[in-house]
């Protein structure tokens, strides 16, 4: 099964605070959906669905919509994973198109965490909400602090409605969206 | 200016913030949280020799912090304050995010604040 199809069988059009769902093209959908049989890169590779370059791990596909369907048991990963159309965008110099990926990937971080800790995660507050309640749950307050790392992962999400980041700010923020992303999928209930 | 006028010129501009609300003045409120985290990031960076005379040279400074004064979050709370500039032309932060924002931006301040002032005093001693 290729992403188009999850999207297809999801419906995926999560609400954004901001409306910049429209910019996910459905890219949401390229994230692997917890619970299904884990499948290796090599079968992936394998399969009749594999796009060429699945199996290498540093070359993401041309589309991302071609990205077959595979489980990350490792959240870092599955973040490294969600960014790499967005570094691609930023490559050919799609900063408007990147900066909506990038936020796409927080939201589903946001939804995967939230889902899994029963809370909400529609609107901004609730993002708020539920990053708060982990800084208290886990009394980690820094490094990284999550809830600014949400801020500078709304600024893309911002980049992408106004077109206003400059490259410098674009390039030197995504350290700080990967480590959030990776800290938060960390704390996903069962996996920290 | 000297490193110790642009702590002052930072603590002024916290002070100033308060004279407008996110209510009455949101845009000019924000920038004045912008001009209190340039502030202290040009007192670092003359302190330190560091380039900072214009934006792209203020984010390269705000990207060495953490290993010149161990700050891990000083990028991203750095970028807080570069939000809230851009709030200022656009006006697109909601309440809470400016909230959440500013309340990074103050801590930042501080703590270069602090690592400014130990510099200073080890370097005197």
């Amino acid at each position: 099964m290729l992403i188009k199809d999850i999207n297809r069988e999801i419906g995926f059009a999560s609400p954004s605070p901001n409306g910049v769902a429209a910019l996910n093209d459905g890219w949401l959908g390229s994230i692997i959906l917890r619970g299904s049989p884990v499948k290796s890169a090599k079968d992936a590779a394998a399969s009749k669905d594999a796009v060429p370059n699945a199996a290498a791990p540093n070359s993401p596909p041309a589309s991302c919509n071609d990205y077959p369907v595979q489980i990350c048991g490792d959240f870092g990963m599955l973040a490294a994973l969600c960014l790499a159309p967005a570094y691609s965008a930023f490559a050919v110099g799609d900063n408007v198109g990147g900066c909506g990926k990038v936020w796409a990937a927080a939201e589903f971080a946001l939804s995967l965490v939230a889902e899994s800790r029963g809370r909400p995660c529609q609107t901004e507050d609730d993002h708020f909400d539920l990053l708060e309640h982990l800084q208290a749950k886990t009394g980690k307050y820094e490094d990284p602090d999550i809830v600014a790392g949400y801020l500078l992962a709304c600024s893309y999400r911002d980049g992408a409605e106004f077109g206003f980041l400059e490259d410098y700010v674009i390039k030197g923020g995504l350290p700080y969206v990967r480590l959030f992303l990776t800290e938060l999928l960390s704390l996903t209930r069962g996996e920290a | 200016m000297n490193t110790n006028q642009h702590v002052q010129e930072s603590q002024r501009f916290l002070e100033r913030a308060g004279i407008f609300t996110t209510a009455s003045d949101s845009p000019a409120r924000a920038e004045m949280f912008w001009c209190a985290a340039a502030h202290i990031t040009k007192a670092l960076a003359v302190q330190r020799g560091w380039q900072n005379s214009n934006h792209r040279e203020l984010f390269g400074c705000a990207d060495k912090i953490d290993a010149e004064i161990g700050y891990p979050d000083a990028r991203a709370h750095f970028g807080q304050a570069s939000e809230l500039h851009k709030h200022m032309y656009q006006g697109h932060m909601t309440r809470r995010s400016l909230s959440v924002a500013e309340t990074k931006i103050r801590h930042f301040v501080n703590r270069i604040a602090a690592a400014v002032n130990a510099y200073a005093s080890d370097t005197a001693s």
